[in-house]
C-alpha cells in the first residue's frame, strides 16, 4: 500500500513537473540550439516576396524605407520577433508584452514597467498607421523611424534592459530564428544575423500596422451607413469652425483626416511652467535641445482612441471625459502652449456627442485582424 | 562638295549656338535655390524669442508663420504673361522653426532642379492652395508631402496661411491672449506677378523673396487686425479672410537674385 502509495505520488509528481515545463516554455517559435554555434550555414529556402498592403482608396501609400522594402518573409520574421521575450535580458518581456493588439498595441496602465520592475517614463504610444508618421516616432520623437523604435528600446534600462550582443548570441543560436532571417533577407550564416536586421524586420512589420477601417471610415468613405444624431453632433463639433453661432473645439487643427494627427510635436497645455525650463517632462525639448519644444510631445492619432486608455504621455487622463475637460478648460499656462488651446464651453451633451463621434473612430477588424496577431 | 560642307557645318554652329524664343538655352539646366526671407516691417521675423511692436500700443509674438505657394513660374522673356516655365506646383513656405535671427537671415529655402539656363523677365506665383489642388486632401499624399496637412477635414480644402502667436494687449507684458488666423478658401487665393529681368545660368542659381509679415496684418495705421477686437479667426469673418488674404499678396516681393 505504501509502495503503491509513494509510486502514485511519483506520477503525480512528474506530471506536476511535466506540465510545469510546458508551461514555463518561453512562448516563441523554438529556442536554444544546444548543437548550433553563433556561425552556422542556414540552409533555408530565400524566395523574396514584396508585402502588398490591403488599403482601401481613403488612404495612401505608406512610407517605406529604400533600405528596407518590405516582403512577405521580413513581416512574418518581424511578428515573430514583435511577440518573442527573447529580446529581453531575462527573456520576460516582448514587445506585446506593453503594445498589445486588443488596445490597438497600447495598454491600460498609465506607465509602463520594464524587465527590471522599475517603472517607465511615459504612457506607450499605440502602434498603428506608423508607416505614415514622416517625423519622430516616441512622444519625444528621439526615433526616427519603426525600426529605429524597435533598436533603442532593446537597450533602455527601463524597457528590455538586453544588450545588442546578447539579442545578436541568443537568436544566431536559436533552432527556429536563423532559418526566418534567412527567409526574409538571404543571408547565408547566422553570425550575418545582426541588430540591423532583426530592428528592419521589426519596423517591416510594424509598417504593416495599418488601421483604416473603423466604423467612421465606412460610414464617410465606404458610404456604409449612417452617422446617428449623436455622432453627427460629435463630427460637428470635432471638425466644423466656421459657424460663428456655435463655440467650436477646434479639434481638427491637430487630428484631421485621414490619421487624426498631424504628426507634430506641440505643448498641449497640460503643465504650468513659468520658464520653459521648468516642464516637469522637457518632452521633445530634452531631444531636440530646444527650449522652445519643451513640454512638446508627439500628437498622437485618435484612430482606436476608445481602445488606449489611459491617455496623454503620462497617462494622467483615465477617460476621454478628463481628456475633454482639459481641452475645454483651456490648459495651463505656458510661453509656448499651443495657440490653439483654448478656452471653450462644452456641455454633457457635447461631450457625449464627441465621445459617440471618438468610438466611430474604433477599427475592430484591426484589433482583431489574425495577422497582426501572436503567430502560432 | 566642299562648299556643301562648309555650309551644312555653318549651319549646324548657328543652330547650336541658338538660344530658343525664351533666350534660354534648353539644353543647360541649374538647380536652383528659390528662397523666401521673413520680417515683421524692418525687423527679422523670428517665432517666440522676439516680440514685437504693434498698432494702437500692442505687442505681439509670433509661433507659426506659413503660407502655400502654388504654380510657380518663370515668365520666359519672349513670351507672353502665361508662358512659363513651372518651378513647382505646391510648396509650404514655413518659419515656425526660424527662432533667431540667424535662421532668419538664412529663410526659407525650396530646391528646385533643372531649371532650363536663360534670360527671364519675371516670375509668376500664386498664394495658396491652387483650386486645383484645393479640391484634394492629405488622403492622397504620403507624408511628407505639402499637401499632408493643414486641411479643413469637413468643409473647405486647404488652410492657405496661418498666423499663430500671442497678444500683449493690455500692455502688462503677458501676452495673454492667443492669435490664430487660419485663412482658406477659392476666393481667397491670390496670384501675384513679379517684372523683373533675370537670368539663370551657373552663376545665377537663386530666386529671392521677401514677405512682410506686419503687412499681413496691418495695412495702414487705421487698418489693421486688431486683438484687442478679434484673435481667433479660421475664415468665419470674410470680410477679415479677404483683408488678410489681399494683404499677403502686398506683403510679398520679389527681392532678386
Amino acid at each position: 500500500m505504501n509502495h503503491s502509495r509513494t509510486i502514485a505520488f511519483g506520477i503525480l509528481g512528474l506530471l506536476a513537473f511535466s506540465l510545469a515545463a510546458v508551461s514555463c516554455e518561453p512562448d516563441t517559435p523554438g529556442t536554444d540550439c544546444t548543437d548550433c554555434t553563433t556561425d552556422d550555414r542556414i540552409t533555408a529556402t530565400y524566395d523574396p516576396k514584396p508585402y502588398a498592403f490591403n488599403l482601401p482608396s481613403w488612404f495612401p501609400a505608406p512610407i517605406i524605407l529604400p533600405d528596407n522594402p518590405l516582403t512577405v518573409d521580413g513581416v512574418e520574421l518581424g511578428r515573430h520577433l514583435f511577440y518573442d521575450p527573447i529580446l529581453s535580458v531575462d527573456s520576460t518581456l516582448a514587445c506585446a508584452s506593453c503594445h498589445r493588439q486588443e488596445k490597438s498595441f497600447a495598454n491600460d496602465r498609465p506607465v509602463n514597467t520594464g524587465v527590471l520592475g522599475l517603472p517607465g517614463k511615459r504612457n506607450a504610444m499605440a502602434l498603428i498607421n506608423l508607416a505614415y508618421n514622416p517625423r519622430g516616432f516616441f512622444w519625444d520623437g528621439r526615433a526616427a523611424s519603426p525600426e529605429e523604435i524597435a533598436f533603442v528600446t532593446i537597450e533602455d534600462h527601463l524597457e528590455n534592459n538586453d544588450t545588442w550582443d546578447n539579442v545578436e548570441r541568443k537568436l544566431r543560436k536559436h533552432k527556429s530564428y536563423p532559418q526566418l532571417f534567412r527567409k526574409a533577407f538571404g543571408i547565408e550564416r547566422t553570425s550575418e544575423i545582426t541588430r540591423d536586421l532583426a530592428s528592419k524586420a521589426i519596423g517591416q512589420f510594424v509598417r504593416t500596422l495599418v488601421s483604416a477601417q473603423a466604423r467612421y471610415d465606412r460610414v464617410l468613405w465606404a458610404r456604409q451607413g449612417f452617422p446617428t444624431d449623436s455622432e453627427q453632433r460629435g463630427i460637428s463639433l470635432f471638425f466644423i469652425e466656421d459657424d460663428q453661432t456655435v463655440e467650436h473645439p477646434g479639434c481638427s487643427h491637430c487630428h484631421f483626416n485621414p490619421f487624426f494627427s498631424d504628426h507634430n510635436f506641440r505643448n498641449n497645455g497640460l503643465d504650468s511652467a513659468a520658464t520653459l525650463d521648468q516642464f516637469p517632462d522637457l518632452g521633445r525639448g530634452a531631444i531636440s535641445k530646444n527650449q522652445y519644444d519643451n513640454g512638446r510631445f508627439k500628437v498622437p492619432s485618435l484612430r482606436n482612441v476608445e481602445l488606449t486608455a489611459p491617455y496623454m504621455h503620462d497617462g494622467r487622463f483615465k477617460t476621454l471625459e478628463e481628456v475633454l475637460n482639459h481641452y475645454s478648460s483651456g490648459g495651463h499656462p505656458a510661453a509656448n502652449v499651443d495657440p490653439n488651446i483654448l478656452k471653450f464651453t462644452l456641455t454633457d451633451q457635447d461631450k457625449a456627442d464627441l465621445i459617440a463621434f471618438l468610438k466611430m473612430l474604433t477599427d475592430t477588424a484591426f484589433v482583431n485582424n489574425p495577422a497582426f496577431g501572436k503567430p502560432l | 562638295m566642299k562648299n556643301l560642307i562648309w555650309i551644312l557645318s555653318f549651319a549646324f554652329l548657328a543652330f547650336a549656338g541658338c538660344e530658343n524664343e525664351n533666350g534660354a538655352n534648353t539644353d543647360q539646366k541649374q538647380d536652383v535655390a528659390v528662397n523666401f526671407q521673413a520680417s515683421f516691417g524692418q525687423q527679422p521675423l523670428v517665432m517666440f524669442a522676439q516680440d514685437y511692436a504693434y498698432e494702437a500700443n500692442m505687442r505681439m509674438k509670433f509661433q507659426l508663420f506659413q503660407f502655400y505657394v502654388s504654380d510657380l513660374g518663370l515668365l520666359k522673356q519672349n513670351g507672353s504673361q502665361t508662358d512659363t516655365v513651372k518651378l513647382f506646383d505646391i510648396e509650404l513656405i514655413n518659419f515656425k522653426d526660424v527662432q533667431n535671427t540667424t535662421q532668419a537671415a538664412a529663410g526659407i529655402t525650396v530646391d528646385v532642379k533643372d531649371v532650363p539656363e536663360g534670360k527671364y523677365k519675371g516670375v509668376v506665383m500664386g498664394l495658396g492652395v491652387s483650386p486645383v489642388l484645393n479640391a484634394t486632401s492629405p488622403n492622397s499624399y504620403t507624408p511628407p508631402h505639402p499637401l499632408d496637412g493643414n486641411y479643413w477635414s469637413w468643409a473647405r480644402g486647404y488652410i492657405f496661411f496661418k498666423v499663430e502667436g500671442n497678444a500683449d494687449v493690455k500692455g502688462d507684458g503677458q501676452y495673454a491672449e492667443k492669435l490664430t488666423f487660419h485663412i482658406g478658401e477659392n476666393q481667397f487665393y491670390r496670384t501675384k506677378t513679379f517684372l523683373q529681368d533675370f537670368t539663370i545660368d551657373e552663376k545665377h542659381k537663386t530666386l529671392s523673396f521677401h514677405v512682410d509679415a506686419r503687412r499681413v496684418l496691418v495695412s495702414s495705421a487705421t487698418d489693421f487686425v486688431d486683438f484687442r477686437k478679434v484673435t481667433i479667426d479660421h475664415t468665419t469673418d470674410m470680410t477679415l479672410a479677404k483683408f488678410m488674404a489681399d494683404n499677403l499678396q502686398a506683403a510679398v516681393s520679389m527681392s532678386g537674385q
